[in-house]
């Protein structure tokens, strides 16, 4: 385990690390961290925070610590705990990371009343509790122990999150006005992890100091022009979560984006289905027979590995998209040229089974 | 030669229209004209030429000669190229409020350079009723050199109000032996050549005519048909959407090219280009602003030819399954295409004929989705799919 844990840290010289660790203290304003931290709530925008928070304020203390990240209803979650709390070979510092400690099993339960009342030297330990009754009486150990708890409880819609993303401004030393953030909340509805990445985004982007409705609306306009090919390329990757999620974003951005959603979708098929078609051809060649940048087909290779079991239903997909074309352009609409074709040829149909010499 | 030479097995239409032209040059010296009026209702199956006769008709009006044929206000008029005879098409799935409006107001405008301002509504049928509402006032008491010509495929497809306020007339789809007579009467077409293009066109004259004139067409229609037994796998299903698309792209080309190049000419001429000394300030601003809105509208009549040009390809390809069928059927009926024979038996041999009924449902909806605004390659490239595994829609759904 220790040695797993380690490898991912390169063989950075002791000499680097020290240097390394003395520049981050020198820089860091975070405050000291508890030895136990308890983010508690089901936020989960807020229990990312608050763990990445507390990592860097410790590794702000340590550069070299390690990382940890356990479930508390693993099967071998307390063997791992036990790992972690035990002394390395470097000395180095180890954040230990339990997640859902409501769900803990008895054996990471005493493992952890175990890291209380014998907290080791090098390690941190933080737990991750959603609320509720479940696991509150380890919980209560901890807290007794000098847990230092951050809350995570979901915010209420409304003033409370307004409440919230007006602090959030704040946090990057910029200013947005009422009305700015009254829009922002609506255009993209109560999903925190949206609006914190949309502030960040809009504080980086503007450039004077006090982010107002224009800015807002600009910065949706950008949003709607690139969504297709994000969503595009969530899609052809398999992320379906991350393609939803910017889906919803940029249809709360603009009424306007299935037409180039669809069409940005239907060039990602194309080109994956391309570049899966010409499996032994050079890269270069392939660029050039479906008119790609180079560098963009290593991408559609994996996009297409990722497909190669399911070619059928990557197959109906392109019969999707075309009653999606269909549908965000305002529906099909079956012509009465074509309807009196139809009648046609199912009365050719006719024709035809009766004509036939021997039943069809 | 005359204008009408278009419409092929149209007697009794091209009499009726001769007349009303005739009638109409009599209104324009204060005599009575009886068989002219305002507006018009052409009605016909597709290919038989229904808008053919609409723009014929708006040319002989605007031409000097009452449709000689072969002035300019005869070639440019049936394509949109004359300033009298507007062609108006739905932007999208059919006819808004606001183009209603537009229309109304373009039609009120008076003629530039003849006697009548011709307006040609194409796809009738895709007025929506607050549009036909919109329309209705002025198809019923136009401005006095304003003629209304309303094209659909029947009059079942019009609202009984234009119907009432509108002279009909009335196109029948020609026979294959009319195709193929005025194709070697007109074009001097070897018979065995003009026999396959009716036989192929299925009475789509323009289609008939493209096919016994133009080698290139011929091949790029073969090439079309040889599609179904090259839909192996996903990326040759999306290879072959592009290849008929790219083949409806250069049949579509054929059309327009020639055209384009004629307006053109057209137009440097009215400014003087090309003569010997170049043309410079105001005159060419205004050249180079009528250039600009002609390459614009050149543009869009290529992009709805293309979309036509696809039509044409996915008949043709409906016109192949149906010969499937009828060898599935074993059915006493000539093949469309008998010339591919052994290629249909083997489509035949290796599928149900319910799977060609699948396929034939295919390319009916994927023609209705590509009219209705569908980008034509990922319409066609679904279609493939569709063709080559005709149950897709059941796996996915
Ligand atoms: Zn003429």
């Amino acid at each position: 385990m220790l040695a797993g844990a380690l490898a991912w840290w390169p063989e950075v010289p002791n000499l680097v690390k020290v240097v390394l660790a003395c520049c981050s203290i020198m820089a860091s304003s975070l405050p000291a961290p508890s030895r136990i931290t308890i983010a508690a709530g089901n936020e989960p925008m807020l229990v990312d925070r608050a763990v990445s928070e507390t990592c860097a304020a410790i590794g702000a203390l340590d550069a070299s610590t390690q990382r940890v990240t356990i479930p508390a209803n693993s099967d071998d979650g307390a063997a791992l705990i036990r790992d972690a709390m035990s002394p390395n070979l470097f000395g180095d510092a180890t954040v230990l990371i339990v997640t859902g400690v409501d769900a803990a099993s008895d054996d990471v339960d005493t493992a952890l009343r175990g890291f209380i009342a014998e907290p080791a030297e090098h390690a941190w330990l933080i737990v991750t509790h959603p609320g509720g009754v479940k696991g509150k009486n380890l919980l209560d150990a901890l807290r007794a122990a000098g847990g230092a708890e951050i809350d995570c409880k979901a915010l209420k819609k409304g003033k409370a999150t307004i409440e919230f993303l007006t602090r959030e401004v704040r946090s990057h030393n910029r200013s947005m006005t009422a009305d700015a953030v009254t829009a922002l909340y609506d255009a993209i509805g109560h999903d925190l992890r949206l609006l914190v990445g949309a502030i960040s985004q809009l504080c980086s982007d503007v450039d004077h100091d006090l982010i107002t409705i224009d800015d807002i609306n600009s910065y949706f306009t950008g949003v709607a022009e690139v969504a297709g090919y994000t969503i595009a390329d969530s899609v052809w990757d398999r992320r379906s979560v991350d393609a939803m999620r910017s889906l919803r974003w940029a249809m709360a951005a603009s009424d306007n984006v299935g037409v180039p959603t669809v069409l940005a979708m239907a060039s990602g098929l194309r080109a994956v289905v391309g570049a899966g078609g010409m499996p032994t051809a050079s890269d270069l060649d392939v660029a050039k027979a479906i008119g790609v940048p180079p560098w963009k087909v290593k991408n559609l290779r994996q996009q297409w590995a990722r497909w190669s079991g399911d070619q059928r239903r990557l197959a109906a997909a392109a019969v999707a998209l075309a009653d999606a074309d269909g549908a965000v352009k305002g529906g099909v609409r079956i012509g009465s040229s074509l309807a009196a074709e139809q009648k046609l040829l199912a009365l050719e149909k006719l024709v035809l089974l009766t004509s036939a010499r021997r039943a069809g | 030669m005359s204008i009408w030479d278009a419409l092929v097995g149209q007697d009794e239409v091209v009499a009726q229209l001769e007349r009303a032209v005739a009638s109409a040059e009599l209104l324009t010296r204060g005599e009575p004209g009886p068989a002219m009026t305002h507006a018009w209702l052409f009605t016909g199956p597709p290919g038989s030429g229904r808008s053919t006769a609409a723009t014929c008709f708006g040319a002989a009006l605007v031409c000097l000669e009452g449709g000689c044929g072969v002035c300019q206000a005869c070639r440019n008029a049936p394509l949109g190229g004359h300033l009298d005879v507007d062609v108006i098409r739905p932007d999208g799935l059919s006819y808004s409020v606001d183009e209603a409006r537009d229309l109304v107001k373009q039609a009120a405008m008076s003629p530039a350079s003849s006697h009548w301002h011709v307006v040609i509504v194409e796809d009738a049928d895709r007025l929506t009723d607050q549009a036909v509402n919109v329309l209705l006032k002025s198809i019923e008491e136009p401005p006095p050199h304003t003629i209304w010509l309303l094209c659909a495929p029947s009059v079942e497809d019009v609202p009984p109000t234009i119907v009432s306020r509108t002279r009909h007339v009335a196109l029948r789809t020609p026979s294959t032996a009319e195709v193929a007579k005025a194709l070697t009467d007109r074009y001097a077409v070897d018979g065995a050549i003009a026999a396959f293009a009716a036989r192929a066109s299925q009475g789509h004259i323009g289609r008939a005519r493209a096919l016994a004139t133009d080698e290139h067409a011929r091949l790029r229609r073969a090439e079309v048909l040889r599609v179904p037994l090259e839909l192996r796998d996903l990326n040759s299903c999306f290879v072959c959407a592009a290849n008929i698309l790219d083949a409806a792209s250069a049949d579509a080309d054929a059309i327009t090219a020639p055209l384009n190049q004629a307006e053109i000419e057209d137009l440097d001429a009215s400014y003087g280009v090309g003569g010997s000394a170049a043309i410079k300030g105001q005159l060419k601003r205004s050249r180079d602003a009528a250039l600009k809105d002609l390459t614009k509208r050149q543009k869009t009549r290529s992009t709805r030819t293309v979309r036509d040009q696809v039509d044409r390809v996915l008949l043709d390809l409906l016109g192949l399954y149906r010969d499937v069928l009828v060898i599935q059927l074993d059915a006493v009926v000539p093949l469309i295409n008998e010339e591919m024979r052994p290629q249909i038996q083997q489509l035949a041999a290796n599928s149900t004929a319910n799977d060609t009924g699948r396929r034939l449902g295919a390319i009916d909806y994927a023609r209705a989705q590509i009219q209705s605004g569908v980008t034509p390659l990922i319409g066609l490239e679904s279609l493939m799919v569709e063709i080559k595994d005709p149950w897709i829609r059941s796996a996915s759904a």
